[in-house]
């Protein structure tokens, strides 16, 4: 009874991983170009945060590689010479998945050498029982066919769906904020105003809707004398949100300190929406002057 | 069916134990190996796949406007430096670029500059104040160039000898022993 109940249990997971392999191989549509750029992104390694892939890093440097990818795939180019360019650029370094030859050899051999040992290892302990224990032995040999089996068909599955599930975990990683934020705050609070804007607009590239990025650029840009530039970033962002205060406030001190005339309306709005504001009092005084 | 002889099964598994000992100390000392030369290293220290090779295609607009192409000046040695004016090291290394110009220029030298994403007002403001040439650095503002050479940073330069054949990668700031090292010896007398 036994015997049969094992063998049960062993064609069971025989047919799930094989039913998860027939669902994990056959993908539908072909992939995009975007999905294909996430796979091949997924498995290179950011030259800045190189324990990171290119799929996840926010770094510039991993922006532009994703780009190449994308540029080469568009071309024509199959994933996997995109991934041989890379190797040849920046060395089998990038490879997240080291190649099958040289030092990277025994990685790929190990499992292999562990799962034969580990074979040799049970065989040999289902073979050394004392005689006398001849039935039970007769009861284990389907057991233990039944638990590689299972192992087999878990490493095999695991092994099938972990490339799937990789661009997946990388794109929620992507939507985490960028921290060009960070580091241009960092470098204002040291004075040093130009890198600063420089990472503002890094960060504005990645996410050019984000409203309080282009307000500190728009800002940085009015202190040091870029009001024109300050008046094309937060345009957008009036347009946008036309009750955004802080907009509107820094729009109109630029477009005025630009020599645009909508800058007395744009400081009027201003007013009506935020005439308690601690600037307002400052604004008033600016355009009774005029 | 007669009993195993005990002393015969003690036997086996005093023999098994010993080969589970033996097996640890072998993965202990592959670990200790693998770890002691590996946690020893630079992590910057990554050779590049160019080395050896000829160099990527370099050509495009340059800060001041004009083109510049790296074939055209085949049969001089050239510097090619990826640099920002955002990066400090980059800022530091300037100086020691245009020296090295001017003093071996006359054999042949010549430093190309790629500007990676950056800002070009800062970039040309940055070079007017340590006299490097606009004309020399080809802008590169979303990083497709720094790709295409296959660099990990900035600042970092390539050695592309007089055939077009990168010779050498510098990741990190240049040193003039550096220069005396790798570059002197490839210039004309």
């Amino acid at each position: 009874m036994r015997t049969v109940a094992a063998a049960a249990v062993a064609v069971v997971l025989v047919a799930g991983a094989a039913v998860g392999l027939v669902r994990a191989a056959s993908g539908g549509a072909p992939p995009t170009v975007a999905q294909q750029t996430e796979q091949v992104a997924a498995g290179l390694r950011c030259p800045t945060c190189a324990g990171e892939s290119v799929a996840a890093s926010r770094a510039d440097a991993a922006d532009s590689m994703r780009a190449v990818i994308a540029d080469q795939l568009r071309a024509g180019r199959t994933p996997a010479q995109v991934r041989a360019w890379f190797a040849q650029r920046y060395g089998d370094w990038v490879l997240l998945d080291p190649p099958s030859r040289g030092p990277g050899l025994p990685l790929h051999l190990l499992p292999l050498a562990a799962l034969g040992i580990g074979a040799i290892a049970l065989v040999g302990a289902t073979r050394r029982r004392p005689p006398q224990a001849g039935v039970v032995r007769r009861r284990r040999v389907p057991l233990v066919a039944a638990a590689v089996t299972a192992c087999a068909a878990i490493a095999v599955a695991v092994a099938a769906t972990s490339g799937a599930a990789q661009p997946q975990l990388s794109s929620a990683a992507a939507a985490a904020p960028a921290d060009g934020v960070q580091r241009g705050r960092q470098l204002e609070a040291q004075g040093r105003l130009e890198d600063a804007a420089t990472a503002y607009r890094a960060a504005l590239r990645d996410d050019p809707a984000d409203e309080q990025v282009a307000l500190r650029l728009g800002f940085l840009l009015l202190r040091t004398q870029h009001a024109a530039e300050a008046v094309d970033v937060l345009t957008p962002v009036v347009a946008r949100n036309g009750r955004s205060t802080q907009a509107l406030l820094v729009l109109g001190l630029a477009q005025r300190a630009a020599g645009d005339p909508a800058a007395s309306a744009t400081l009027q709005r201003f007013l009506a929406l935020a005439p308690d504001d601690p600037a307002a009092g400052k604004v008033r005084s600016l355009l009774g002057s005029r | 069916m007669t009993a195993v002889p005990v002393d015969a099964a003690g036997g086996r598994r005093l023999g098994r134990g010993a080969l589970g000992v033996a097996l640890a100390l072998c993965i202990a000392a592959a670990a200790w190996a693998v770890f002691s030369t590996g946690l020893g290293r630079d992590p910057r220290d990554v050779p590049s796949g160019l080395v050896g090779r000829p160099a990527p295609a370099l050509r495009g607009s340059t800060l001041a406007g004009g083109t510049l192409d790296l074939a055209a000046l085949r049969g001089k040695v050239v510097l090619v430096n990826v640099w920002a004016a955002w990066c400090g090291p980059c800022r530091d290394e300037l100086p020691l670029l245009t020296a090295a110009e001017r003093a071996l220029g006359g054999r042949g030298l010549r430093v190309v500059g790629i500007d990676t994403r950056d800002g070009a007002r800062q970039a040309k403001s940055l070079l007017a104040t340590s006299g490097g040439d606009p004309t020399m650095s080809v802008v590169d503002p979303v990083g497709r160039v720094a790709v295409d050479w296959g660099v990990l940073g900035v600042p970092e330069t390539f050695l592309v000898d007089a055939d077009g054949v990168v010779q050498g990668r510098q990741v990190g700031p240049l040193t003039s022993s550096w220069i005396d090292r790798n570059v002197v010896p490839l210039l004309s007398p």
